[in-house]
């Protein structure tokens, strides 16, 4: 049907022509009487839209409809078979109809009928006989609004996709796994690092490099404000850092050149605050310059110490100078850099973390466990009291530098002479050259090939053995052959025996049923193997050298027990806690209350078996296969609790820490009949053993004190 | 945060309390309007009350700084204590806005 400008019929209060996208709107008129549906079609046409449909009665609507939904619904409410309000309880009902709207029309008008149309779900009312105007300005305005929130919803859609795409190209300018364990290996060093983009995208950056003559570069960011530009900001700066290579090793002029060369970029308002400090990791000296960025922390030595990090932030004044300082992060020591967030943020009571309050609980963390892990304790805090989402982004890093000397942390020698590593590989492993990199201070590594292994078993002796390594690229028969190889007395000791795997195979893999093997995932790189391996052998040395002590005590003076012990299985955990008993006359008391401890750690903790799921584990003998299914899986593997043993005068206090989520203490430790019952029945037991039994955290953290 | 404005003459005082940060940036922008509108020639702001300032807030000191460049009127900034202290300490702005 063609139209010419005298039929055409104005839409009330509009001049302009329609946009485009509601004169094509698809228009469904539904009515029983064919003269209705010739009136309203014409009036429509008329209104200026072509794009109209018909249908007959209300099953016809449903079935058109479910073919292609329309932009919009003139509906009568009088129809057979199915009335127009069953048609909008329908349409209503499915969700891709849900916001369609939907003009009825009906003859006969009163109050509850138009209660009942609009109950129903529809969107407007018009009344017959039909006012051609009055029709065509509601059809007009309800296809606007539909439109309207149609291309707002898009353009909502659009931004979140964009934000999110920023913080994910702001997640790539991080630093690569390759790159951190390259600076890991250069500085010695294990690297704990944590970043959360805030939701609203902000524009904290870190990162670190190797540079020439043993030196490495460590730097945090934060650019101020949020969003999008915030985040241009971040990536400009990222880019301007490639330019200046040739100053990365001077932090002052590094922080200069940046700044010069973005003044006048960032829009007003805007800059970085930032720390850049560079590493000589064989002299330990630390030079640093700062651009306003927080203080960043040094600890892990005698004193915990900030670093003066003012100066002017980054992109304000063109001539700002920066100045170079030193200081020292000795093997030991760690350097902690974060951004503001962590000391701006509320603590439950309503006040401001602060700097002093962020140092406490760094310290306090620093005590929880190992200092290589301090970080992780010290967020788990910070997040408990804290809104899922952070009002800016979160950046903390830390440079822990691996203990040298004969301290806490390091490998103990022995008059024999550092602790030794064999490592077992195959020509051709992917892993070959990783072994020859094995090697860490106070640790003396053998690569072997398997053709040559008896012959070296067989001239050295095995006092320093502190761990075997097998590789296990070449399958499951060649590292059957390797493990065989091994000293029974060994294994039958303790002694960590790691299988280092090419990728993570399946579950069924004939590979994971090695007893007593702990299991490393070789793609990890060679800077977490020697991490793993070194720990292993340092926790091996040191329970050796607890035995050695127990064993050659008098009576009445026990050995120097002090310290941190890791174990990660049944096997060790027992070992442990019979070890730990020599040192009374009468040992077991506590060799049982601390297996149960331990075993507690291990099932419900590290494994993460719940009390009820154990009771029927063990109803079923099904215990011993979950445990070792759980310890093989990629999941648990790495999974250690730990004791800090600490002597004072006539008492021992174990803590025990595991890494599980803990459980409701309460409910067992303050129930006399615990001992009838089925679970809750070891901590009792473990209670009676002790002189006292503190839980605390969520329970994944026991206080245990047995007085001598 | 909040905020009032005390003028005598050519000489305002902005009184400033609560916590300054990024979300502030509508109402810091209109007492930059209303400075600009009002015929300063010298203006000090008072953090007296001021508990916490962020980067943000920083960056909004700037933009004032600037205005009064432009405009030929003297920002100054007093007051500060506690952590806005630091802050404009750490980052050296306390040099920059001196006056």
């Amino acid at each position: 049907m063609t139209e010419t400008a005298q039929d055409s019929i104005p839409v009330p209060g509009r001049n302009e022509a329609l946009p485009e996208g509601v004169s094509s709107a698809h228009i469904l008129v539904v009515d029983d009487m064919p003269i209705m549906r010739k009136m309203i079609g014409m009036c429509l046409h008329r209104g200026g839209f072509a794009n109209v449909t018909y249908a007959e009665d209300g099953d016809d609507a449903l079935k058109q409809i479910a073919a292609s939904i329309p932009d919009l619904i003139i509906l009568d409410i009088n129809m057979p078979r199915l009335s127009g309000y069953d048609v909008c309880r329908q349409l209503r009902a499915d969700p891709t109809t849900s916001r369609l709207p939907i003009l009825v029309q009906s003859a006969s008008e009163t109050a509850e009928e138009r209660v009942e149309v609009f109950a129903v779900g529809a969107t407007d009312f018009v009344s017959k006989p039909i006012n051609h105007p009055e029709l065509l300005a509601r059809v007009c305005m309800h296809l606007e609004n539909r439109f309207l929130i149609r291309s707002l919803t898009d353009f909502q859609d659009r931004m979140q996709s964009e934000l999110k795409m920023a913080r994910e190209m702001q997640h790539s300018l991080l630093p690569e796994n390759d790159v951190i364990e390259t600076v890991q290996s250069v500085g010695d060093a294990s690297i704990e690092a944590f970043y959360k983009a805030s939701s609203e995208l902000g524009g904290d950056l870190w990162g670190a490099w190797p540079l020439p003559d043993d030196r490495l570069g460590i730097y945090v960011l934060d650019v101020t404000g949020h969003g999008v530009g915030a985040a241009l900001n971040t990536f400009s700066l990222h880019a301007t850092m490639a330019r200046f290579d040739d100053k990365k090793t001077d932090p002052a002029a590094f922080l200069a050149s940046l700044n010069s060369s973005l003044v006048g970029t960032f829009q007003l308002g805007r800059f970085a605050t930032m720390f850049y400090g560079v590493l000589d990791c064989k002299t330990h000296e630390l030079t640093y310059a700062g651009a306003g960025a927080p203080r960043p922390i040094i600890f892990g030595g005698s004193k915990v110490r900030t670093l003066d990090s003012s100066g002017l932030p980054i992109a304000i004044v063109k001539s700002a100078t920066y100045e170079n300082l030193t200081d020292r992060l000795e093997p030991g020591e760690s350097l902690f850099c974060y951004s503001d967030v962590l000391i701006e943020a509320e603590k439950p009571d309503g006040s401001m973390i602060g700097e002093d309050g962020l140092i406490e609980w760094l310290e306090h963390a620093l005590q929880q466990g190992e200092r290589q892990s301090t970080i992780g304790r010290l967020l788990e805090r910070f997040f408990e009291g804290q809104d899922e989402h952070l009002p800016d982004d979160l950046t903390a890093v830390a440079v822990h530098r691996v203990a040298h000397d004969n301290g806490r942390e390091g490998a103990e020698t022995n008059d024999n002479g550092p602790p030794k590593v064999v490592a077992v590989t195959t020509d051709g492993s992917p892993f070959f050259d990783y072994y020859e990199k094995l090697q860490a201070p106070g640790l003396v590594v053998e690569r072997t090939l398997l053709a040559d292994i008896e012959d070296i078993l067989r001239k050295r002796d095995h006092v320093n053995l502190s761990a075997v390594v097998i590789d296990g690229a070449a399958g499951f028969e060649t590292a059957q052959r390797k493990h065989a190889i091994i000293d029974p007395e060994f294994l039958e000791d303790g002694g960590p025996v790691i299988l280092v795997l090419d990728g993570e195979p399946d579950h069924d893999d004939p590979i994971l049923s090695f007893n007593r093997v702990k299991y490393f995932n070789g793609q990890k790189g060679v800077g977490a193997l020697r991490r793993f391996v070194a720990q292993e052998a340092d926790d091996f040395v040191r329970v050796c050298a607890l035995r050695a002590a127990l064993e050659s005590s008098a009576p009445d003076a026990p050995p120097d027990m002090n310290g941190v012990f890791r174990f990660a299985s049944r096997r060790e955990a027992q070992k442990l806690a019979m070890m730990f008993s020599q040192v009374c006359n009468d040992p077991m008391p506590l060799a049982i209350g601390l297996s149960e401890l331990f075993l507690n750690a291990i099932e419900h903790g590290c494994l993460e078996i719940g009390h009820n799921q154990k009771g029927e584990l063990i109803e079923n003998g099904e215990l011993a296969a979950e445990v070792a299914r759980r310890r093989n899986s990629k999941e648990y593997r790495d999974r250690y609790a730990s004791v800090q043993v600490q002597q004072c005068e006539n008492e021992l206090v174990f803590r025990v820490t595991d890494p599980g989520p803990g459980f409701d203490f309460a409910a067992y430790i303050g129930d006399v009949n615990g001992h009838e019952k089925k679970h809750g029945r070891g901590i009792v037991m473990a209670k009676g053993c002790f002189s006292r039994l503190v839980y605390q955290g969520n329970g994944n953290e026991v206080e245990a004190v047995f007085v001598l | 945060m909040e905020y009032r404005i005390d003028k005598n003459n050519g000489d305002a005082k902005v009184v400033f309390s609560g916590d300054i940060t990024f979300s502030e940036n509508v109402s810091f922008r209109q007492i930059l309007k209303e400075l600009a509108e009002g015929n300063v020639e010298a203006c000090t702001f008072d953090l007296t009350d001021v508990g916490m300032v962020d980067s943000a807030g920083l960056g909004m000191f700037l933009i004032a700084k600037e205005q009064a460049d432009t405009a030929g009127w003297k920002l100054s900034v007093t007051g500060a204590q506690g952590h806005v202290a630091s802050m404009l300490k750490l980052t050296k702005l306390s040099d920059l806005l001196a006056g």
